[in-house]
């Protein structure tokens, strides 16, 4: 019984490497466009309450990364109210190991204090960012945030046309999966517990 | 409810989110007649101005080759809705801007908004605020 419990652990043994592989291209499946995993871009921008957020800080987290602007009324509260549905989803021990982060493409009128009153309107838990347009710049280049001023009317003054991706930056730093705005809750969900292991 | 079943215009499903400043409101209109009907205009005392929109995706540039989508909005004159049919405002889509709240929208709260048309139909709405993607 033993001889053939140690002649089957030296063929799992053998196997090993294939399975191993297996494995490998079974938890790279993703619901969303799956990235080559690289070094997800790192910076330091301030939060809603005044304190820097460094991404490397966040190392053994998941970051959930959206660009947007508090002004926006469509697309960017749509896009903050599915990630608290994906975030309600979460159990507590895994909605500790995850960030969502809102980075403001919109400095001049989203100060931190503006940035902790929309904030606290989907999450508390979640991280508004903003900074100088020099902090900014290289952040919207390296994640490839389009985004683009448009004329408004009086009342809005100006609109911001921007990206609509949500991205996924695994717990070793590494941004791994793109998401689109309008993409379900539970599809995204998916994913980012995929990404937590 | 007969004055409502037998109106040209009604408007169903309105909603809209939480919000400090900037809200949104969306809706079905439908157009119970035989000729187009268009919303040209919203009002709500809880706002200091209120635009009709619409969100176009437009190209976003690209990441490892991969098509990064992009959102616009811009502002519409009217939202024209079919004879016998129905006009969506949603997510992504057609929607009402209200700019310069009077006071926060919290969710379980409702605020009363007026839908005006060309034909000078008026629709009044009481329109709950809900904690909802789309």
């Amino acid at each position: 019984m033993s001889l053939s419990f140690r002649a089957l652990a030296r063929t799992a043994f053998s196997l090993a490497p294939a399975l191993g592989l297996a494995a490998c291209a079974h938890t790279a499946h993703f619901t969303g466009t799956t990235l080559t995993p690289k070094p997800a871009y790192d910076f330091t921008l301030t939060d809603q309450n005044g304190r820097p957020f460094r991404l490397a800080d966040q190392r053994g987290r998941e970051v959930i990364l959206f660009f947007g602007y508090t002004h926006c009324p469509d697309v960017c509260p749509a896009t903050m109210a599915q990630l608290a549905r994906v975030d309600r989803t979460l159990t507590p021990a895994q909605r500790a190991r995850v960030r969502v982060a809102f980075v403001t493409v919109d400095p001049q009128r989203d100060p931190p204090a503006v940035l902790k009153r929309y904030i606290d309107l989907f999450d508390p838990s979640f991280v508004g960012l903003t900074g100088t347009e020099a902090q900014l710049d290289p952040v919207f280049d390296a994640y490839h945030v389009w985004h683009q001023r448009i004329p408004g009317t009086n009342a809005t003054g100006y609109l911001m046309a921007h990206s609509g991706s949500v991205y996924l930056i695994d717990p070793a730093g590494r941004l791994r999966v793109l998401h689109d705005w309008t993409d379900p809750a539970p599809a995204i969900a998916s994913d980012v517990k995929e990404l937590l292991g | 409810m007969i004055s409502l079943l037998l109106a040209a215009v009604t408007v169903t499903g309105a909603w809209s989110r939480p919000a400090v400043d900037t809200a949104v409101v969306y809706a079905t209109l439908h157009d119970n007649g035989s000729h187009a009907v268009a919303l040209v205009g919203v009002s709500t005392p809880i706002a200091h101005s209120a635009e009709l929109h619409e969100s176009t995706p437009t190209s976003g540039g690209s990441m490892q080759g991969m098509a990064m989508p992009a959102m616009a909005m811009h502002l519409v004159a009217r939202i024209v809705v079919p004879p016998h049919g129905t006009a969506v405002l949603r997510p992504g889509g057609y929607h009402v801007m209200l700019l310069g709240l009077r006071r926060p929208l919290a969710a379980g709260t409702r605020f009363p908004v007026t839908f005006h048309f060309a034909d000078g139909t008026v629709v009044q709405v009481s329109v709950p605020v809900e904690n909802r993607a789309f």
